[in-house]
């Protein structure tokens, strides 16, 4: 029969595992003889420490629910500091849109515009001549015949039109019953007589239109004002998170400080310091309308927001890591009162020859476990390589 | 106030990340600062730590020299939970030793994961010794 080659390492384990076997035989055999050591009957000590262990594993449960009451309310703060970042980062691009929108804006204004004034003179009540008269339009006499009426008076001043460059026609409305002159553009009337209602000397001056003076000014882009508006808005938004970024009563944002116990006698605590997010804690001011009005002062805003934000990402990165001490501490206290809870269950049971036995009976099972496996590889990545 | 260490010719010392091996005479050394300090006498390796209980002491001093929990929380519990089924009477021992991992001072746990060590020899000598009156109890005490 050929041999069976073994290693170093098998053979070792080998070994341990035969005397592990050995012992946990023997174990085995008193148990059975009945020769029990300590029995729960006499052992009251056993009971009274395990009653001991159950309070004390209550203890570390109210330690729980209160640690679980931290993580919330760290949870809050991170999850406001989140939502503020997204905020501020909503007022760097509104800054940043007004740096593209123009500063400023021309704007023209017109003075002195006045319009074409057409020259029109309106006669008195018309009455006919009882001898003929003369009207005088522009140095041109007319002659209103005896009697005309005024239809006839109209007829000859228009046929002199081509002379006086003036038309007359009939009055309506509050005018009826007079004559109304009217020149071409470019001409005045001047009437140096009176007759057919007309007074001497009226006259009426021609304006050509007057197109005025138009000046161009630089004005402030009121596109802009309507950002700065916007990013007021969102300072207001920032303050209103920051308020309700609490649970508990207790708000990490607006200045609260939290302590968390992780041992009922608050030796070992972790005190995590509250911040003030709201925009003037921040540091951010509510603008002006003119908060805008220049690239230089959008840019000092952008500086400021920029600050804001390293500010709030550093903030979130220690949120973050007391998050995660806490919630270490928060596993680990929940895994105390799982042993504690299992130890106490079974101590009053408990018998030094079984114990023995147990013991010996999870070396071996331990040897072939991931456990061992996984804390030997551990090892190797530190220092304990080195042994 | 430093730490004072004394060394015998040749033994080792483990200073945070570093293996301290003396040379052939005896040295005092005077240790300030925040790194895990352990003597060779007190550390396991993997291939030491072949018991339940020195297997947990053996986690715990991996925390001990990592300065890391976290890493060992899931491995440490699923050895101390397996102890404390098999013999439940190293519970309140097991409970130091999460009390002093729960306060961040690892140095203490390993100090109370000795008892445990000392705790589990206790149990099986007790066993181991009352065998000395059966027949056929050849096997040397452990």
């Amino acid at each position: 029969m050929s041999e069976v080659t073994l290693s170093k390492a098998v053979r070792s384990n080998l070994l341990n595992l035969q005397s592990t076997a050995n012992l946990l035989g023997k174990s085995q055999e008193r148990l059975s003889s009945g020769l029990r050591v300590n029995s729960a009957m006499d052992n009251p000590t056993n009971f009274f420490t395990a009653q001991g262990l159950n309070s004390r594993a209550n203890d570390l449960g109210q330690l729980a629910d209160a640690v679980s009451n931290a993580v919330q309310t760290v949870a809050a703060a991170d999850k406001g500091i989140t939502a503020i970042t997204k905020l501020v980062e909503s007022a760097q691009a509104t800054a940043r849109q007004a740096l593209q929108t123009a500063a400023k804006v021309s704007e023209s204004t017109t003075t002195g515009a006045t319009p074409e004034h057409i020259a029109s003179v309106t006669g008195g009540t018309y009455s006919a001549p009882s001898s003929d008269a003369t009207l005088t339009i522009n140095g041109e006499n007319i002659t209103i015949t005896d009697g005309a009426l005024i239809g006839a008076a109209i007829t000859a001043i228009n046929g002199k039109t081509g002379d006086t460059g003036v038309t007359a026609s009939a009055g309506t409305g509050d005018d009826a019953g007079k004559i109304v002159l009217t020149a071409a553009a470019g001409t005045s009337i001047s009437v140096t007589s009176t007759a057919a209602g007309f007074t001497s000397g009226a006259s009426d001056t021609y304006a050509a239109a007057n197109a005025g003076t138009t000046t161009t000014t630089q004005v402030d882009n009121p596109k802009r004002k309507e950002l700065v508006d916007t990013y007021n808005e969102l300072l207001t938004q920032i303050d209103g998170l920051a308020k309700d970024s609490g649970f508990n009563g207790v708000n990490l944002l607006n200045g609260d400080n939290l302590s968390v116990l992780f041992n009922e006698d608050g030796s070992s605590k972790i005190d995590i310091a509250g911040v003030t997010n709201s925009s003037s804690g921040l540091g951010l001011a509510a603008l002006n309308d003119d908060g805008f009005s220049t690239n230089d002062k959008v840019n000092g805003v952008l500086d400021g927001l920029k600050g804001v934000i390293d500010k709030l990402r550093g903030q979130a990165a220690k949120f973050g890591a007391n998050l995660s001490v806490v919630e270490t501490r928060q596993d680990f206290t929940k895994q105390m009162i799982n042993v504690l809870q299992t130890g106490a269950a079974n101590l009053t049971l408990a018998d030094t020859n079984e114990e023995a036995a147990n013991v010996l009976a999870l070396q071996t099972r331990q040897q072939l476990s991931s456990t061992a496996l996984s804390l030997a590889s551990q090892a190797d990545q530190n220092v304990l390589r080195l042994f | 106030m430093s730490l004072k260490v004394e060394l015998k010719p040749h033994e080792r010392l483990v200073i945070g990340n570093c293996l301290v091996t003396n040379s052939d005479q005896r040295t005092r050394l005077f240790i300030d600062g925040k790194a895990p300090v352990l003597r060779e006498k007190d550390i396991l390796s993997a291939a030491t730590a072949d018991s339940p209980a020195k297997r947990v002491y053996f986690a715990v001093q991996l925390m001990y020299l990592e300065e890391n929990i976290e890493k060992l929380t899931r491995d440490y519990f699923a050895l101390v939970t397996d102890l404390v089924r098999a013999a439940p009477s190293t519970t309140p021992i097991i409970d130091e030793i999460n009390n002093e991992i729960l306060t961040g001072q690892l140095y203490k746990a390993l100090r109370a994961a000795k008892k445990l060590i000392q705790h589990e020899q206790d149990i099986l000598a007790n066993a181991a010794a009352r065998d000395a009156g059966l027949p056929d109890g050849g096997q040397a005490d452990r």
